[in-house]
Formats: structure tokens, sequence, C-alpha cells
């Protein structure tokens, strides 16, 4: 079967800075697939491509096996696309708009549209000029699922969410990719993918560093625990347990860092009476940049932001 | 259907019955003087003395008669400037506009070709000119004969119509650079630079020993050279200029598909 998204040698170069440098990046069909990279990184640049939006210097890009420069009013048919610095028609209300996007696709069914607006709580009547930022960002997204797309391209989409409305979200990726449909989303910070993205890929500077399974990161990721026992307990309880590290005991209270598995550890703690216990969740953020900086370094300066890489992205760059 | 081109339109729905309104207010104004030019024989003898290319060319050749008088002090004039204002802005925004407003990439995202967004884009530029024509010529069909001009409905809608055609081609020529490039201030300055200097060159041009017989490369030449008032529409000029019109749109098309989207 082929790839959802693939691209070959995808390079986006401009006058005085390459933007996007030969990336190979292949998404599986009903995956959900997280694209991270600091601001200016290439990620819209990248999207901006799959949607035929900015052409390649080099190389090309396919969608359901189609090729997105060729075929792009088949691809765009089955393709739901929620732009990074989205834009609306801000004197139409939310209804007009999305009726005429409907219009424009065709084959949109109006009681969907009904329970997306519903699900997100989007009023449809108001001009968009006078909607909070994520209100629109609601606009954006129920337009990116409306016709039921097989494939999703997510630029930043739950940049102005509050927490509620960022789960909803997070609801509605997991459903229609429980219903098959391969989801691409970008951040800039790995938190808000880890918990819904099966993989993610990290770019910096216009080159693809690693893609990643979620979990195998999560897996190699150093944990830093802390357990509150009943009575004071001895550090040496704990330094010599296979990946424990870093261990500080004061009293009843002990701290360290555990690396791998958690069993050997949970079967020491079990031996004395235990208050409470907390494995802090790693920064996979952290855990990422510190694993593939050497990487990133060759590449180009860590962290420079490729200025320029879109005009949006421009705007966003800190 | 022409979704993006009703979309546009309504859009620039209170911008469309403001520029109504100003052209409406024009027409009768431009009409409202002209009884007391008609008794001002001092005024019609003195411009009598130039020479007749001369006035033939700062259309004032016969400002004592309505058609003149029309000709002079509307549609050589005022005219063309509220025709080619209106479809050089609207051309030079067309997508552009969206462009810099970042709402191409929401239409873009549709299954549409980017043709489709250009030639729909054209449409409401030609329907918003069609809108004034009409607005035009209902004001001197309805107004002209309170102040005695009553020239044939159909010689006004010929003259009005090559003002018209004039924002037709001028229209396309913005629309073209903005289809190319992107940037609506370029397309907007460069598109009036080309319509001043046409201007100017079939003003200047009788003045002129060696270019005198070279009007006919006028777009303005085409559009009231031929006195439609006097003598009805050119239709081999009209012609000339639709095509135009329609030859920069076609270029903005190709020009539009090849580019990355800002």
């Amino acid at each position: 079967m082929d790839a959802a998204i693939r691209t070959r040698d995808l390079t986006k170069a401009y006058p005085k800075v390459t933007a996007l440098d030969g990336l190979d990046l292949e998404v599986a069909r009903g995956e959900v697939f997280g694209y991270i990279g600091p601001n200016g990184a290439g990620k819209s640049t990248t999207i901006r491509l799959l949607l035929d939006l900015l052409r390649p210097t080099r190389g090309s890009a396919e969608i359901l096996g189609l090729d997105v420069r060729r075929r792009g009013v088949d691809v765009r048919r089955r393709l739901g696309y929620l732009a990074g610095e989205l834009a609306l028609y801000e004197e139409a209300t939310g209804r007009e708009l999305l009726t005429f996007l409907a219009r424009l696709r065709g084959g949109v069914g109006r009681a969907y549209v009904a329970a997306l607006a519903d699900r997100f709580g989007l009023p449809l009547e108001r001009p968009i000029r006078e909607l909070s930022k994520g209100n629109k960002q609601k606009v954006g997204l129920i337009q990116a699922f409306m016709h039921r797309p097989e494939v999703l391209i997510l630029d930043e989409p739950t940049s102005g969410l509050d927490p509620l409305l960022q789960r909803t979200f997070h609801e509605l990726v997991a459903e229609v990719s429980r219903d098959g449909a391969t989801v691409l989303l970008s951040s800039h910070v790995l938190s808000e993918l880890e918990h819904v993205a099966d993989r993610v890929a990290m770019i910096r500077a216009g080159r693809l560093l690693a893609v990643e399974r979620i979990e195998d990161l999560k897996r190699s990721a150093p944990r830093k625990v802390a357990v509150t026992f009943a009575a004071p307990v001895a550090a040496e309880d704990f330094a010599g347990l296979p990946g424990v590290s870093g261990v500080d005991v004061r009293g009843p209270l002990a701290r360290f860092t555990v690396h791998g598995g958690m069993d050997a550890v949970v079967k020491a703690v079990a031996r004395h009476e235990v208050v409470s216990l907390t494995a802090q969740e790693p920064e996979l953020e952290e855990l990422f940049l510190d694993r593939y900086d050497a990487k990133g370094a060759q590449g180009g300066p860590p962290g420079a932001a490729a200025p320029g890489a879109t005009s949006r992205e421009r705007g966003a760059d800190a | 259907m022409p979704e993006l081109a009703l979309r546009t339109l309504r859009s620039e729905r209170a911008a469309m019955i403001g520029w109504s309104l100003s052209t409406l207010a024009l027409v009768a104004v431009v009409l409202a003087f002209w009884p007391s030019i008609e008794g001002d024989d001092t005024l019609t003898r003195s411009f009598g003395e130039l020479p007749p290319s001369v006035q033939s060319a700062v259309g004032i050749a016969d400002l004592g008669t309505p058609a003149g008088y029309l000709q002079g002090q509307l549609f050589s004039t005022l005219g063309p400037l509220i025709f080619l204002s209106f479809a050089i802005g609207r051309g030079a925004r067309a997508i552009a506009g969206e462009e810099e407003r970042g709402t191409m990439d929401l239409l873009l995202a549709t299954p549409i070709h980017r043709a489709r967004v250009v030639i729909e884009k054209a449409v409401a530029l030609l329907a918003g000119l069609l809108a004034l024509g009409l607005v035009t010529w209902l004001g001197l069909v309805a107004i002209g004969p309170l102040v005695d001009i009553d020239l044939s409905a159909g010689k006004l809608a010929a003259a009005t119509a090559g003002n018209l055609l004039l924002g037709v081609l001028y229209g396309g020529i913005a629309l073209c650079l903005s289809g190319a490039t992107g940037r609506r201030g370029l397309s907007l300055g460069i598109a009036a630079g080309l319509a001043a200097a046409g201007f100017l060159y079939t003003s200047i041009a009788p003045f002129v020993a060696g270019l005198s017989d070279h009007l006919g490369f006028s777009p303005f030449q085409w559009a009231y050279g031929d006195e439609p008032l006097r003598n009805g529409a050119d239709w081999g000029d009209f012609g000339l200029l639709l095509a135009g019109g329609l030859l920069f749109t076609a270029l903005a098309v190709a020009l539009f598909d090849r580019r990355d989207v800002r």
C-alpha cells in the first residue's frame, strides 16, 4: 500500500537561504504524525510545498500516491488543511465562510459541519472579525475537517485553543485516525504532540534530524523519581540498582534518576512503607534536542531559525 | 457556480455602493453645468480659435454642442479616470490582495485550479465595471433630458462602453501584474503608470509632428478617438480593448500558475 505522504529530496531554496534541504519523509496511512522544529525551521515550507502553494526547487512529493504538483486538484479534494498563520474573510460570518468553502469543495455534508461547530462551540452567526483568536482557530479546524478528508495537514493546529478545546481537538484527531485518516500536525513544542502523535519528525534549519516513535522516546528517557517513605531510608538501598543515578536521600525523602526500566526500582521501593511516589515524565523536548544536537550542528547552527523560510514563518519568528 | 466571484463582489458590496453613488454624482454635476456653458458664446469662441487638431485632442472641438461638451468634460477626462481607478485598483488587488491577507492559502487548499481563481476574479472585476457603466449610462439617459442634452441612448451607451473597455484593458494589465508578482502596490503603480502614459500620449501626440500619425496605437484613441457620441461604437477599436483585457487575463492565469503563493 502507498504511503499517505511521501517526499523525495524535497528542497526549497531561496536566493539567500535554503528553507528545506533534501527532505525524505514517509508517513504511513492511518498514522498520526508529528512534525516539530523551532519557528523558521522549515515546517510551514514543507507543508506549503505539500499543498502545492510553493513549488520545489528540487525533489517531489506525493500524497495518497498522487504527485502534488501534477495532480494537485485531486490531492486537495481528499486533503484537509489548516494554515499556520490562519487568515479568514473577516467580514463574513463563520457560517458564510464555511458555506463558501464547502461550495468550492462540493460534497460537504451540512449536518457534519453543524456537528463540528456544535462540538467546538463556535458561534456561527457572528462576523469573523468579532471572533477571538481561539474561535477563529475553530473555524480553521472545521473547514479542515468538514469534508472528512483522508489526509489532514494541520500547521500548528492548537495555537490559540484553551486546554479544554485542545482536548476536544485531540479527541477529534483520535476519531478520524480510528476511521483511517492520516494526520500530519506540526508544532514548535513536542509536548503538544506527545499525546496524539504516533511518530514525530524533528526538523531544524531546513534539515530532517530524526524520526522517532513517541513510545520509544519515552521508554528510553530518564525519569526523575521522588519517594516519600514512612520512615528514614538509606541511600545504599537505591544507589546500586540498575539504571539508577544521582541518588539523594534526606531522611524519609529519596530522589534519584532512573534510565530504562522501572522494575528494579519499584521492587526496592516496595520493601519500605511508602507515603507518596512521583515519577516525573521527561521533558521530551530536551531529550530530543540533547540527542540530536550534534547532528543539528552539521546542518547549520542549531536553533538558528532559517530566516525567510516563508513569509508566514518569518512573521511568526520571535 | 462562480462562488469566488460572488464572494468577492459580496466583500466589496459597500465599496461598490460608494463607487456607484460617486459616479452618479459626477455625471449629475457634469450635466448640471451644461446649461451655463451652452449659453456662453465667448467660451466656445475662444476655444474655436485654437488649431482644429488641438481642439479635437483635448476634446473641446465643439464645446458648444452637447456631444462635444460631454466628450470633453466626461468621456475623455473624468470618465476614464473613474473607470481606470476602479479597474486598476481591483485588478491589482485581485490576486495579491488575497495573498496579502493570507486568504489565498484557504482558497487554494480546496480542489480548485489556480486558473479558476484568476478567472473568477476577472469576472468579478468585469461585473463591477458593468455596474459602474450602467450607472453612468442610466444617469446620462435619466438626467440628460432635464438639461436639454438629448443624445440617443445608443450613442451614450457607445461612449460609456468605450470608457468601460479602457477599464477592461488596464484592469487586465493590473490583474496580470498581480498574478505575476503577488504584489499589490507594484501592480497598481505600473498599471496606473501605463494608463497615465497612454492618456498623455493620446493628448500630446496630435501636437507632435512625428506622433500624430501613430495615434492608432493608443488605447485611449480606441476608446473615444472616433467620437462615439457622434458616430456610435467603433466595433473594431472596442474589440481591440476587449481582446487586450482578455489577453492579459490569460497571461495572468499562466503567470500565477507558475509561481509560489506568497
